[in-house]
C-alpha cells in the first residue's frame, strides 16, 4: 500500500465500501455536529466545586437521604445529606458504590428480546415501541385467552409502584405478592398487627434502640444488614449504656457486642420465649398495671406457658440456664425501657414463624414497653397531597367465580396480597386457574424464593414473562422481553415521606441525564398504558405529580429543594400509658388473639419443633452481608472488590474432624442430594457445630454479570425443602441441611451437639 | 459524501438495524485484500439468520452470553477502570471538542468505538492531521488492542472477528502514517 493511502483514501475500494449499506456511510458522520473548537486541559478530579443534587439512596430499600456530587454531567461522589435525621452526612458502603451502578457496562442499556431458550440468555436489541407492542399483545392475548387473573406481577423496589397500576387496570387480583412480605418480614407483620394493632415491623421498623436501657436480638444481622440510621440507633443505645442479648447460633457483628450471647440451638427460638414468658409471670417481673390496664388475655397466657420451664427450654435450646435467668432479669430490670427487637427476616422454619413474633409482642407487652422511650414506638405520619395522575384511571379487579385469595390455604394472607406460594403453584399446576403472564420488577427471581428449580419450571409453564431490570441478571435471562430500567441516580420517583422518631419529607431527583436507552419507570409504565389504551398516566412528567403531593404539605419541588432538599417534621412517637389505645378491636393488647382461633390456629404460640438435621448433616443458615444488597450488588465493582464472593462458616472443631482447612474449596449436597457451586470455607469457633452459614446473594448463575457469575454459591440453590407458615404462606428458607463434598469425598457433619427426643429429626433418603 | 473506510467500520461496530451482512461482508474482504490481509471468503462470514447476526451483537457488545466480553468504550480499557465515563471517555470528549465537534444525541456513550472510528473519518475528511496523530497516539491506539484482545477472547462470529482485525491493521497503518508524515 501506497503512503499517504489512508490520508487521501478515496479508492474504487472505499467507493464500494461506502455503497456497501443500504443507509449509506453519512449516517456515521452525523454522530457528530460541529462545535466551537475548545481546549479542554483536563477534567478535574475530586468533588471540590461540584453541583450538588439532593436525592434519595435505592442501593437498599432502606432509601437514606442523600447529595450527589456531579462535575461535567458526571457523578463523583455520594454523600449523606446533611439535613437528614437519620443518616446525616453518612451513607454506607452500597450508597457510596451508587456511582458504580449508573456506569456499570453490564447495565441493561436497551430493550432486549428473548431469541433463544428461556434462561439461555440470547437476545437481540428492540426499539421501545416495540418491546411494549410485545408486552402489551402478550397481555391481551393472555387475558383474552384465560381471563384477567392469568396476569400476575410480581416487584420489589421504588420502581415497581407505577407498573402494578397496569396489572390492576388489567383487572387481575394478582397484581402484589411481594417477596419483601411474603419471603421475609410477613409472620412478623402479621403477628404484631394482630398483638399491637399495627405493623412495627414493615418497610420501617418503630423499635427506639437508642433510648433504650436494654435490647433482645433474635438473630438480627444489624451491622451486617447495614442500614445506616439502623445501625446508628443500635450503637447509640450501646453508647448509652443500654444491655445487649444477643441469641444466635452465629457470633454475629451484634453479638460481638453483646453483654449476653445466647448460642442456642437453631429452631428452638419460640422454647426460649415461651420459658421466658412464662418466668416473667412467674416471677412478677412483668409490668402489672399495664398488663392489668391494657392488655386482654393474660390468664389465658399465663396457663398457656405454665409448662415452659427454664430447665426444659436449657434442654431443648442447648443453653446454660444460669445465662437464660441471667438475660432475662437484665431485660425486665430495664422495663420498661426495653427492646424486644423482631429482628427482619422472619421467614425461617415456616409453621412456628408467627408465633415466634407473637412472643415477642408478648414479652414486649409484658414488660409495659409499647409506646414508650426505647420499646415500640408509634409511627407520626406526614401530611402530603395525592396526585390521580400516575395511576390509571381505573383500576378494578375483576370478578371471578374461583379466586386465588379465597381459595389459599391461608387464611390471613389475603389481607397483604397474593401468597407467593400460591401465585407459584397456580403457574405449575394450573389450579385454582392457570396463570399464564408474569411482570417482575426489581426481583431476581431465581435468588429470592427457595428451590429454585420449581421456579426454573414455572416460568416454563408461563406464556409470556417481562421483566423490568436494571442489570442482566438471572431475571432478565429468563425474561421474553426485558425493559431497561433507569438507575436511581438518573431518575425522579414518588415522594419520600419517613414516618419514625424524627419525621422528614424528601424527593428522589436525577443528578444526571440517563445513559444509554432506558426510560424511568414512569415513563415506562405510561408507555406501556397508551399500549394497552389504558386511560390515566396524565402527568407529563414526574415533576408534575410531585408539585401536586408536595402541595399536601405547603411545598413544591423548588421550595423544597432551596430548603435542602429535606424538610423534618416534630415527631410524636410516644404515648401516655394511661391513655394509650391501640389499633386492635378492644384497643389494648391482644395477648390471647382471637382471629387466629377463629382459624383454627394457635391464638398463643406454642413450641412445635422443627426438625434437626438428619444424621450427617447440618442445618444451613444465611444473612446479610454489609457491603451488599439481597443478590443485586455482587457485579458493582467497588462492593465486588470488598467482598467478592461468600465463604462457608464451619465450626473449627468439625472442620478439624474433618480434616478441611481454612480457605479449602467444597461443594454443599442438600438432603435432596442438590449440589451447589463450589465455595471456600471459613473455619471459625463462632458458629454452632450443628450448622453452616453463609452469605446470601452470591453464586450467581447469570453469565451477564460479569464480575459476580459463579462466586461463591447461592443459598436458594440448595434449598428445596420449603415449609409453609400456616398463617400466610410464607416459605421457611432455614428448613434446608447441607453436608460436604471435598474432592470425590462426600463427607458427613459429625453430631457434636446432642438432639433432644422431643425434637425429631428431618428424613433425609442420603443420611 | 464521506467515503473513509472508517465510517463502514464505524458502521459496522453498530447494532446491525438492517440485514446488510452479505454487502458488508464482501465490501470487509475488499478492505483486507486492500491492505494485504488475508481474509476468509465473504459468504464464509454470513451467519445463519439475521436474527443470529443481531443477537451476536448483543452478546459481545451489550448484554450477552458469557457476560458482556468485549464493552466497545474507551473507559473500560484507560487505566484499566473497568467502568464506564471515566478517564478514557473524558480524553474522547476532549479530542472531539478540540477539533470543534461535538457528540450528536445518541444512545450510545461517545467513546464507544463507532463514535471514534466516525470521529477519525471525520479528522480525514477535514486534513486534521494534528489532531488525528494525537487521537491515536494517546488515546485510540492505546486502548482498542485491549478491546480487540477481549473481543476475539469472546470467540465471536467470524465477521466480528475479521472486522476487529481489519480495524486494526487500519488503526496501525494509519498510525504509522500519521507519525511518519
Amino acid at each position: 500500500m501506497n503512503r499517504r493511502h489512508f490520508l487521501k483514501m478515496s479508492s474504487a475500494t472505499a467507493m464500494a465500501v461506502a455503497a456497501s449499506t443500504m443507509d449509506g456511510l453519512p449516517g456515521q458522520a452525523g454522530l457528530f455536529r460541529s462545535a466551537q473548537a475548545q481546549e479542554i486541559k483536563s477534567f478535574s478530579t475530586g468533588s471540590l466545586g461540584a453541583t450538588e443534587v439532593t436525592s434519595v439512596c435505592e442501593m437498599c430499600f432502606w432509601r437514606c437521604p442523600i447529595v450527589v456530587k456531579v462535575k461535567e454531567g458526571k457523578i463523583i461522589k455520594i454523600e449523606g445529606n446533611p439535613k437528614s435525621p437519620v443518616n446525616g452526612t453518612r451513607v454506607c458502603a452500597r450508597g457510596n458504590s451508587g456511582v458504580q451502578l449508573v456506569y456499570d457496562p453490564d447495565r441493561v442499556k436497551t430493550p432486549l428480546k428473548r431469541v433463544g431458550a428461556r434462561g439461555e440468555g440470547k437476545w437481540a436489541k428492540i426499539s421501545w415501541d416495540e418491546a411494549f407492542g410485545e408486552i402489551a399483545h402478550n397481555m391481551e392475548k393472555v387475558k383474552k385467552k384465560y381471563g384477567p387473573h392469568a396476569l400476575a406481577y410480581f416487584d420489589h423496589g421504588a420502581s415497581a409502584e407505577f407498573m402494578r397500576g397496569i396489572f390492576k387496570a388489567m383487572g387481575t387480583e394478582n397484581y402484589t405478592s411481594e417477596p419483601a412480605f411474603f419471603q421475609c418480614v410477613g409472620p412478623a407483620a402479621l403477628a404484631y398487627l394482630q398483638t399491637v394493632g399495627y405493623v412495627t415491623t414493615g418497610t420501617r421498623q418503630y423499635n427506639d434502640m437508642a433510648n433504650s436501657k436494654a435490647m433482645l436480638l433474635v438473630a438480627s444481622h444489624i451491622g451486617e444488614n447495614v442500614h445506616v440510621s439502623h445501625v446508628r440507633e443500635f450503637i447509640d443505645g450501646l453508647q448509652n449504656g443500654s444491655k445487649l442479648v444477643v441469641v444466635d447460633p452465629r457470633y454475629s457483628a451484634a453479638a460481638n457486642k453483646a453483654d449476653i450471647y445466647l448460642p442456642i440451638r437453631p429452631g428452638t427460638d419460640t422454647a426460649l420465649m415461651l420459658a421466658w414468658i412464662n418466668y416473667v409471670i412467674q416471677n412478677k417481673l412483668y409490668d402489672k398495671e399495664f398488663v392489668a390496664n391494657k392488655c386482654d388475655g393474660f390468664d389465658a397466657l399465663k396457663k398457656e406457658v405454665n409448662g415452659y420451664s427454664m430447665e426444659w427450654a436449657a434442654k431443648i435450646c442447648d443453653l446454660k440456664i444460669e445465662d437464660m435467668k441471667a438475660a432475662i432479669k437484665e431485660l425486665a430490670k430495664a422495663a420498661p425501657n426495653v427492646n424486644i427487637h423482631p429482628g427482619r427476616h422472619a421467614t425461617w422454619y415456616g409453621k412456628g414463624d408467627t408465633g415466634r413474633h407473637q412472643a415477642y409482642a408478648i414479652l414486649t407487652a409484658l414488660f409495659g414497653a409499647v409506646g414508650v422511650p426505647g420499646g415500640i414506638y408509634f409511627p407520626t405520619s406526614v401530611k402530603t397531597g395525592k396526585a390521580e395522575c400516575p395511576e390509571p384511571e381505573k383500576t378494578e379487579v375483576a370478578e371471578t367465580d374461583i379466586s386465588i385469595k379465597d381459595e389459599t390455604e391461608y387464611p390471613f394472607s389475603s389481607m397483604f396480597g397474593t401468597a407467593t406460594r400460591d401465585l407459584f403453584h397456580a403457574m405449575l399446576t394450573g389450579k385454582p386457574y392457570p396463570v399464564k403472564l408474569l411482570g417482575v420488577n426489581g426481583v431476581n427471581i431465581m435468588q429470592t424464593l427457595p428451590n429454585p428449580y420449581d421456579t426454573m419450571k414455572a416460568i416454563n409453564n408461563l406464556d409470556f414473562i417481562f421483566c423490568e431490570e436494571m442489570m442482566a441478571g438471572e431475571t432478565a435471562i429468563w425474561s421474553d422481553i426485558v425493559l431497561p430500567d433507569s438507575v436511581y441516580l438518573e431518575r425522579y420517583d414518588g415522594l419520600y415521606a419517613y414516618d419514625g422518631l424524627t419525621p422528614y419529607l424528601t424527593v428522589r431527583q436525577p443528578a444526571i441525564k440517563p445513559l444509554h436507552n432506558v426510560k424511568s419507570p414512569y415513563d415506562i409504565a405510561k408507555g406501556l398504558a397508551k399500549k394497552l389504551d389504558i386511560e390515566g398516566y396524565s402527568c407529563k412528567n414526574e415533576q408534575e405529580f410531585l408539585n401536586e403531593e408536595l402541595k399536601g404539605a405547603g411545598l413544591s419541588l423548588d421550595a423544597l429543594n432551596k430548603q435542602g432538599g429535606l424538610v423534618t417534621y416534630k415527631g410524636n412517637p410516644y404515648r401516655d400509658p394511661k391513655s394509650l389505645k391501640l389499633g386492635t378491636e378492644s384497643g389494648k393488647v391482644q395477648l390471647y388473639v382471637e382471629a387466629f382461633d377463629d382459624e383454627d390456629l394457635d391464638a398463643i404460640p406454642k413450641f412445635d419443633p422443627t426438625p434437626a438435621p438428619p444424621k450427617g448433616f447440618a442445618r444451613l443458615i444465611y444473612g446479610r452481608a454489609p457491603m451488599h444488597t439481597f443478590s443485586r450488588t455482587m457485579n458493582n465493582l467497588w462492593l465486588n472488590n470488598e467482598m467478592p464472593e461468600n465463604k462457608l462458616w464451619l465450626n473449627d472443631k468439625i472442620a478439624a474432624r474433618l480434616n478441611i482447612m481454612d480457605g479449602e474449596e467444597i461443594i454443599m449436597e442438600n438432603q435432596d442430594g442438590k449440589r451447589s457451586n463450589p465455595i471456600k470455607v471459613l473455619v471459625t469457633p463462632g458458629i454452632r457445630p450443628d450448622s453452616v452459614f453463609m452469605y446470601h446473594g452470591f453464586g450467581s448463575k447469570s453469565k451477564h454479570l460479569s464480575r459476580a457469575y459463579g462466586r461463591g454459591a447461592a443459598d436458594g440453590y440448595m434449598m428445596t425443602n420449603v415449609v409453609a407458615d400456616p398463617f400466610i404462606g410464607a416459605d421457611s428458607k432455614r428448613t434446608n441441611f447441607v453436608r460436604i463434598i471435598k474432592g470425590d469425598k462426600t463427607l458427613n457433619i459429625p453430631e457434636l451437639a446432642k438432639v433432644p427426643s422431643e425434637i425429631p429429626r428431618f428424613k433425609s433418603k442420603l443420611a | 459524501m464521506p467515503t473513509h473506510p472508517f465510517f463502514f467500520l464505524s458502521e459496522s461496530f453498530s447494532y446491525p438495524e438492517s440485514d446488510t451482512i452479505t454487502a458488508k461482508s464482501e465490501a470487509l474482504v475488499l478492505l483486507a485484500k486492500d491492505i494485504g490481509f488475508q481474509v476468509p471468503a465473504a459468504k464464509e462470514m454470513i451467519p445463519q439468520s439475521f436474527i443470529d447476526f443481531q443477537s451476536e451483537y448483543v452478546r459481545l457488545f451489550i448484554n450477552a452470553a458469557d457476560g458482556i466480553f468485549a464493552p466497545p468504550y474507551a473507559s473500560i480499557y484507560v487505566n484499566n477502570a473497568g467502568i464506564l465515563h471515566q478517564q478514557g471517555y473524558d480524553d474522547a470528549l476532549s479530542f472531539y471538542a478540540k477539533a470543534g465537534m461535538a457528540p450528536t444525541e445518541s444512545e450510545e456513550s461517545p467513546d464507544h468505538i463507532a463514535h471514534e472510528l466516525a470521529f477519525l473519518g471525520l479528522l480525514l475528511d477535514a486534513d486534521n492531521e494534528d489532531i488525528l496523530a494525537s487521537f491515536l497516539t494517546r488515546h485510540l491506539c492505546v486502548w482498542y488492542p485491549s478491546f480487540l484482545q477481549r473481543l476475539q477472547d469472546a470467540q465471536p462470529y467470524l465477521f466480528y472477528s475479521v472486522l476487529g482485525q481489519v480495524t486494526d491493521l487500519y488503526l496501525t497503518h494509519l498510525h504509522k502514517e500519521v507519525i511518519h508524515e
